[in-house]
């Protein structure tokens, strides 16, 4: 396993007391895989994501284990984590704007780790970013790693993002809503672009959206999030055909189809989600399932396996059977 | 104008922090019409300095000699003034003496004013610079040290320091600085300028109390400005990418926070250099330096008023300069602000 991520809870402090932010979440994701994080807002897939990358906000604190290549990433230090960091895990972020440093040029900001963790000069690192460049599918890389992130196009920006994590040939790349700030149709373009890269040399992937179609089509995997907690795990296929979780459900009913009827309501989920302040003691999702009885409130439900690695955090499973 | 682009061009690798800026063509544009608007600028201070002293009731023979003067006096002066001339050749006469170094003559000193300003700003300008140096050194690692430990106690006490630094007048934290360090412990002098020709040592001893008292209260505000910035900027995206790039927090620091924020630091910088030059006067009493605002002020006093319109039109110049030089500077660091050029 490349990637295997055991009860990891996250807890940040805020001015209401602190905060339980990622509940027990457990995945693993082999070499080459590809691993879909989906949830609403505030469902802590974000947190999951920065905690794999040692990049927490200040004062937050994790319990559980995070073992990358075998070693726990919540036992090393900042040094050794500063030196994974870039190299052998990196990070494609949402907003292509604003997560590049607007003074520096393009091709400076994609040598960079080149220089850090390569040891590359100057001049090896900067020919290598128009390398990276082009394989982005960038047209004339040269003057593009001159250009500044104002000079570009958000899709450009974003492909230029991805030559930044692809430098070091990372063995794991967690994408934050890579394409959200994105037009539709160059969505599908940067979400093939990742999906082709990683293929190519082998990088596992894991796509963090609160989209389920994205997933969908991109993943091999899926981890459903609701309030800080692993609702539901498996293969994408296992997941979409037959979901086990009243939450995931929930989610493929609210989905817009293409084709449905003009006129025809989504099917919102009641209700909303609790904040990460109000957190009930047991099942996140209780206040706002069909489904719920006195007990889903008292206890976090247990991982419940539904054969092969899907897994589904719900004590109704039968019921939900029934129900669908 | 070449001469200026190269000038900047070979200035760039000590100015920038670690900005890897290469001069472009777009900079060339932008320098070559911030030059313009500076020309401009410098022609229409100029007209509105003359313009001023123009429109003062009855002339300016008669402002200086005062009321009890006899006309004939005053006709005398008017004419030694060149008043009896129209006010375009007077312009002309003014700006182009100016231009060419030669700043007429002094009434109350009856001496030519290009020297007697040289001599002044040989005080105010070492006086300024040294101010700033202060200023600039205190503030960026105050600010810098406050923003890193944002909320904690070391940024609680950087902050209460700022308090009382904008408190405080700069003239009482002057007779405060005269009173421990040189009537206590005797280590400065406590006043009076011996000249530069005294020796490098000993002017600077007579300027070293007075830049702290003026670069000390100032560095006040410069410290807030470059926390507010920094921590404004420390929220950025791009700060968390380079994190993820595995840069450290030092890093980090040096290469992605510090010059996004150096654009609002620069401009209050270049704010407080010119208040230096031309606000120094208070301080300039307390230590009884012959400085350029003590000029201004004498020569308001002895209505010596050909001093104070070169004195002022010199203030206004140096103010300009020095908010070219904060743009060009700026454009320099920041891409984006040298799009307006295109």
């Amino acid at each position: 396993m490349l990637l295997e991520v055991a009860e990891l809870s996250v807890d940040l402090p805020t001015s209401g007391g602190v905060r339980r932010i990622v509940r027990s979440a457990s995945f693993a994701l082999d070499h080459g895989q590809t691993l879909g994080i989906v949830g609403e807002s505030g469902s802590g897939k974000t947190m999951t994501a920065l905690a794999l990358m040692g990049l927490l906000p200040d004062g937050a604190t994790t319990s559980g284990a995070i073992l990358f290549e075998g070693r726990d990433l919540l036992k090393l230090n900042e040094a050794q984590m500063r030196d994974l960091r870039g190299d052998r895990v990196a990070m494609i972020f949402q907003e292509p704007m604003t997560a590049l440093n607007p003074l520096h040029s393009i091709g400076r900001q994609i040598a960079e780790p080149l220089i850090l963790h390569r040891g590359l000069s100057n001049a090896a690192a900067h020919a290598e970013a128009v390398r990276l460049l082009e394989r982005v599918g960038l047209p004339d890389p040269v003057r593009r790693a001159r250009a500044y992130p104002h000079q570009l196009s958000g899709g450009q920006r974003q492909r230029a993002m991805i030559a930044m994590a692809l430098g070091c040939a990372p063995r794991l790349i967690i994408a934050d809503e890579p394409t959200t700030a994105l037009d539709v149709t160059v969505q599908a373009q940067i979400l093939d672009l990742i999906a082709d890269l990683g293929a190519q040399s082998d990088m596992a992937l894991i796509l963090v959206s609160h989209d389920l179609a994205v997933i969908a089509q991109n993943c091999e995997r899926v981890l459903v999030m609701y309030g800080g907690m692993a609702m539901e795990s498996g293969r994408t296929d296992d997941v979409l055909a037959r979901p086990a979780h009243p939450y995931t459900k929930a989610l493929l009913q609210a989905r817009p189809r293409v084709g449905a009827r003009r006129g025809e309501r989504l099917q919102a989920i009641a209700g909303a989600a609790p904040s990460a302040g109000a957190m009930p003691k047991g099942c996140p999702f209780a206040g706002r399932c069909p489904l719920t009885i006195a007990a889903c409130g008292e206890a976090l439900p247990a991982p419940v396996m539904l054969g092969g690695d899907h897994m589904a955090r719900c004590i109704r499973i039968d019921a939900a059977e029934r129900a669908a | 104008m070449l001469f200026i682009r190269l000038e900047m061009a070979g200035a760039s690798p000590a100015m920038t922090m670690d900005l890897n800026w290469t001069p472009t063509d777009e900079m060339g544009l932008y320098l070559f019409q911030r030059f313009i608007l500076l020309l401009a600028t410098l022609a229409f201070a100029s007209i509105v300095v003359f313009g001023v002293l123009e429109i003062l009731p009855g002339n300016a023979a008669q402002v200086m000699l005062g009321a009890s003067a006899t006309p004939e006096t005053v006709a005398a002066l008017a004419h030694k003034l060149g008043l009896d001339q129209g006010v375009i050749v007077r312009y002309a006469a003014w700006i182009g003496g100016v231009l060419r170094g030669d700043f007429g003559l002094s009434y109350a000193y009856d001496s030519p004013i290009g020297p007697l300003i040289a001599e002044r700003l040989a005080v105010s300008a070492p006086l300024a610079l040294l101010a700033m140096l202060i200023t600039t050194a205190v503030a960026l690692a105050a600010g810098v040290f406050a923003a890193q430990r944002r909320g904690k106690s070391g940024d609680v006490a950087v902050m209460a320091a700022s308090q009382i630094g904008l408190a405080v007048p700069n003239f009482w934290f002057a007779i405060l600085l005269v009173l421990v360090f040189a009537v206590h412990w005797r280590l400065a002098p406590s006043g009076g300028f011996p000249g530069w020709e005294a020796g490098l040592g000993r002017a600077l001893g007579a300027l070293i109390l007075p830049a702290l008292a003026l670069g000390l209260v100032q560095a006040a505000v410069l410290t807030r400005v470059t926390r507010s910035a920094l921590l404004d900027v420390l929220n950025e995206d791009f700060i968390r990418t380079a994190r993820a790039k595995g840069l450290s927090r030092r890093a980090t620091l040096w290469r992605h926070a510090l010059p996004n924020a150096l654009t609002p630091i620069l401009t209050i910088m270049g704010l407080q250099f010119a208040n230096l030059i031309a606000g120094a006067i208070v301080v300039e009493y307390v230590f009884t330096l012959p400085g350029l605002g003590r000029l201004v002020f004498q020569s308001i006093a002895n209505r010596d008023l050909l001093v104070v319109e070169d004195c002022v039109m010199l203030l206004v110049a140096i103010v300009i300069g020095v908010n070219f030089f904060v743009d060009i500077a700026c454009a320099a660091i920041d891409p984006r602000l040298r799009r307006r050029a295109a």
